[in-house]
């Protein structure tokens, strides 16, 4: 609706001359070579064409922003690349590991892991870098003289 | 600054121009259409290409170097779309311009939008008859009623050769005309 009364509005911007011009063009169409439009065909044509037009905006506006995207991780790409390169060690590696999970893994390296005092915390971070079997061993022991001895001590 | 001035500057302007480009459909949407009506002839065949030449004229507006008057560029663009499209169409049945305008000729009678009678066919049909170049300035002249100085601008051709080719092309209709109302008149 909002649309119809910008172009009854927009209809009034054309001048007397500029009616009677196309007016007169109409009737030399019609009169002379017989050709005619749809009734109403001129406002329905500007309709289609603003959309159209509004279209076109919205699609180059869409292009545009897919381009910024793509520019954007290329640049992002570009940048981890070349820090990488001439700067490694700017980035986390597994070689640079937090020092907490480092030094426990170092700790279980020099001692053995069943006899090893630790928090749970670091045992979960530190079974990740420590072999399934190692795990099982500690967990049956940790369970067995532990769990079991603080229980029998609290009854 | 002149009016013309003051509106080129608004339809480069990205605030002003939307608003201006609506004013510029309002004042040269049915010029323009009658344009492309006679070389393509069909009404569909001229809707789709008036909505081709008003896309092409909002994406070419920041290049209009204003070399010409606006009204002349925008019909430069209006024949070359409607040139366009009879190439394309051309090309799809593999014949001569001539021909696909006599192809629409042809079936001119059954176009919902065609309510001639037996002269004004006639005369659409000596119109077709005619070169393609001559039939454009004729129509050009005759009922778009543009100056000799635009036409030469729009199809780049010297004025001089404008203004000989239309007076023999008027004076060429003229005498079929009288033909065919002679035929006419004997009919009876």
């Amino acid at each position: 609706m909002k649309k119809l009364n910008n172009h009854i509005m927009d209809s009034k911007l054309k001048t007397d001359e500029q009616i009677s011009f196309d007016r007169k063009l109409k009737e030399i169409h019609s009169s002379a070579l017989g050709l005619k439009t749809p009734e109403n065909y001129f406002s329905a044509s500007k309709m289609e064409i603003l959309e159209k037009v509004s279209n076109q905006k919205q699609e180059k506006f869409n292009i545009f922003s897919r381009k910024r995207i793509a520019w954007a991780a290329a640049a992002t790409i570009a940048i981890i690349f070349a820090v990488s390169v001439f700067k490694p060690n700017a980035l986390p590696s597994f070689n640079n590991v937090p020092a907490i999970v480092s030094d426990t893994i170092n700790y279980l390296q020099n001692n053995n892991l069943a006899q090893g005092e630790f928090k749970e915390d670091d045992i979960l971070i530190t079974s990740l870098f420590v072999p399934d079997n190692e795990i099982d061993e500690f967990v049956n022991n940790y369970v067995l003289e532990e769990l079991v001895y603080e229980d029998v001590l609290a009854n | 600054m002149t009016g013309e001035g003051e509106f080129i500057k608004n339809l480069l302007n990205n605030k002003e121009k939307d608003k201006a480009f609506k004013k510029l459909l309002d004042l040269y949407q049915e010029r323009l259409y009658w344009h492309i009506r006679k070389l393509v002839i069909t009404h569909e065949n001229a809707d789709d290409v008036l909505q081709n030449t008003f896309l092409r004229i909002y994406k070419s507006l920041p290049n209009f170097q204003q070399k010409s008057s606006l009204h002349t560029w925008m019909y430069r663009i209006a024949y070359n779309e409607s040139l366009r499209f009879l190439e394309d169409h051309k090309k799809k049945y593999h014949a001569s311009l001539d021909d696909v305008s006599h192809k629409y000729l042809n079936n001119l009678v059954d176009d919902a939008f065609f309510e001639g009678d037996e002269i004004q066919l006639k005369l659409q049909r000596i119109l077709s008859e005619l070169p393609e170049k001559e039939r454009q300035i004729f129509q050009m002249k005759y009922y778009d009623d543009l100056k000799f100085r635009e036409m030469s601008d729009i199809l780049e051709i010297k004025e001089g050769t404008l203004k000989s080719s239309y007076y023999n092309t008027v004076k060429h209709i003229e005498n079929n005309i009288l033909a065919v109302e002679l035929i006419t008149k004997n009919k009876v």
